[in-house]
């Protein structure tokens, strides 16, 4: 009896946690996963293999979901997302290896610390987010041409369509095989650094990298999760517990994002995440006494520097915002574009294929989850 | 009583285990359906990178699982 309600509790307690990283991840701007592994890791003291196999499940969901949205609504240039998920795809494999590598050989610590920087990292493209919306114009180069890469885009803040082309193909490529590398390494989407290929690397509006990543995030995850499953990092019951809350914590964050119209009350959320980063750093360090300190004063250190971080940003990117405001854009006005008949078809295909297959596999995963946590007797 | 359990509980694993299969296969799924499509549109470059992404797909999952647990 005992047993039973321990682990009914456990379950509440990872689905909680995906929840809370789920809500924190969509307010912040963030994927679930890179929000779950340090909630995880530092609440719930699971060893961070296993939170980051959780999270790379988790991850898949939330953007199978979500870009069966985008393939519907064809948001998603899916002709850019083919042409640079070769790249993440290799990314993630040359990435699971080292995660391997580097877990056999008892170096833990790394991944810590790498975590917790690359999470650093991952808040300043989202705080800029805000801040501007389309790109400056550059002219098409040969890369463009070579591959395509053009597409339509709708703009609901200025009612119009416009035209937009990818440019340095070549570079979004390469930053795109350096996500794929961390992808695999620490087993989150790496969003952000999609977006950043996407959006500074191949001048792409926005919009159009934020969706494409999400169509790009569940390929890479599923190659680099199907490697964590076979080295064993992947533990069923946690992977189903938290990626049913997450799933669950980014429906409530997207509904709350919604209410949340005033622009400062994000900084919160990412304070939160930079202190999350901190403490993964620190962590790290005091894995292997370089930092001998106790857990009270990697509380404090990691609060101090979050909050001094989150100020001088928000202070540099509030200035900023008032110079770019000036500056008129010219855009690309266009007709939008009807699909052809095939295009058509594929996309009902696959936006289907995405929104089922995640309502299948999570109801595997409730039923599953449940009745191995209920059905433990003594 | 414990052999009912058991089983319960087995039934419950492996339906967690077959969740998860079907979220990994769900991305290869749709790479494999965008393969198709630029075939049938005839785009010979982006059937070619979708067929890339495919054999990195299936390094991940067959080829290299039996590389590294035989090695």
């Amino acid at each position: 009896m005992m047993s039973l309600i321990f682990d009914l509790i456990k379950m509440l307690e990872f689905i909680a946690a995906g929840i809370v990283a789920g809500i924190l991840g969509a307010l912040a701007g963030l994927g679930g996963g890179v929000v779950l592994t340090p909630v995880l890791t530092l609440f719930l003291s699971v060893p961070i293999i296993y939170a980051t196999g959780s999270a790379l499940i988790s991850t898949i969901s939330t953007s199978a979901g979500s870009a069966s949205v985008y393939v519907r609504k064809r948001l998603a240039n899916d002709r850019i997302g083919i042409s640079l998920v070769t790249a993440t795809t290799t990314g993630a494999i040359v990435g699971s290896l080292t995660a391997n590598y580097v877990y056999t050989h008892h170096l833990t610590w790394i991944i810590y610390v790498i975590f917790g920087l690359v999470l650093l990292a991952s808040i300043i493209p989202t705080v800029q987010r805000s801040t501007c919306e389309l790109p400056p114009p550059r002219n098409p180069d040969r890369t463009t041409r070579a591959f395509r890469l053009y597409g339509v885009c709708y703009d609901p803040a200025l009612k119009i369509w416009y035209r937009y082309w990818g440019i340095r193909w070549w570079l979004g490529w390469l930053i795109m095989l350096f996500a794929g590398f961390i992808s695999g390494l620490l087993g989150i989407g790496s969003g952000a650094l999609k977006v950043l290929a996407m959006d500074w690397g191949m001048n792409l509006p926005m919009k159009v990298s934020t969706t494409t990543s999400n169509f790009m995030i569940g390929v890479t995850a599923a190659t680099s999760g199907s490697l964590y499953w076979f080295f064993g990092y992947i533990s069923p019951f946690i992977a189903a517990c938290t990626a049913i809350g997450v799933l669950l914590g980014s429906r409530i964050g997207t509904r709350m994002l919604m209410y949340v119209t005033n622009r400062q009350v994000r900084w919160v959320f990412v304070a939160i995440l930079a202190y999350l980063g901190f403490r993964m750093v620190l962590r790290g360090l005091g894995r292997e006494g370089i930092l001998p300190i106790t857990s009270m004063e990697r509380n404090i250190i990691a609060a101090v520097f979050a909050s001094v971080i989150i100020i001088s940003l928000y202070f540099i990117f509030t200035y900023k915002y008032k110079e770019i405001q000036d500056i008129t854009l010219s855009i690309y006005q266009a007709q939008p574009e009807n699909p052809g008949r095939i295009e058509l078809k594929f996309i009902n295909i696959t936006s289907s294929l995405l929104k089922y297959g995640v309502l299948i596999s999570i109801a595997l995963l409730v039923l599953g989850s449940y009745s191995s946590s209920s059905t433990v007797v003594g | 009583m414990s052999v009912v359990a058991g089983d319960l509980k087995l039934d419950g694993l492996s339906m967690m285990l077959t969740g998860l299969l079907v979220l990994i296969a769900i991305p290869v799924i749709m790479v494999s359906l965008n393969l198709v499509r630029f075939a049938m549109e005839r785009d010979v470059l982006y059937t070619v990178l979708a067929a890339v992404t495919l054999i990195n797909l299936f390094l991940a999952i067959f080829v290299l699982p039996l590389m590294v647990l035989h090695k």
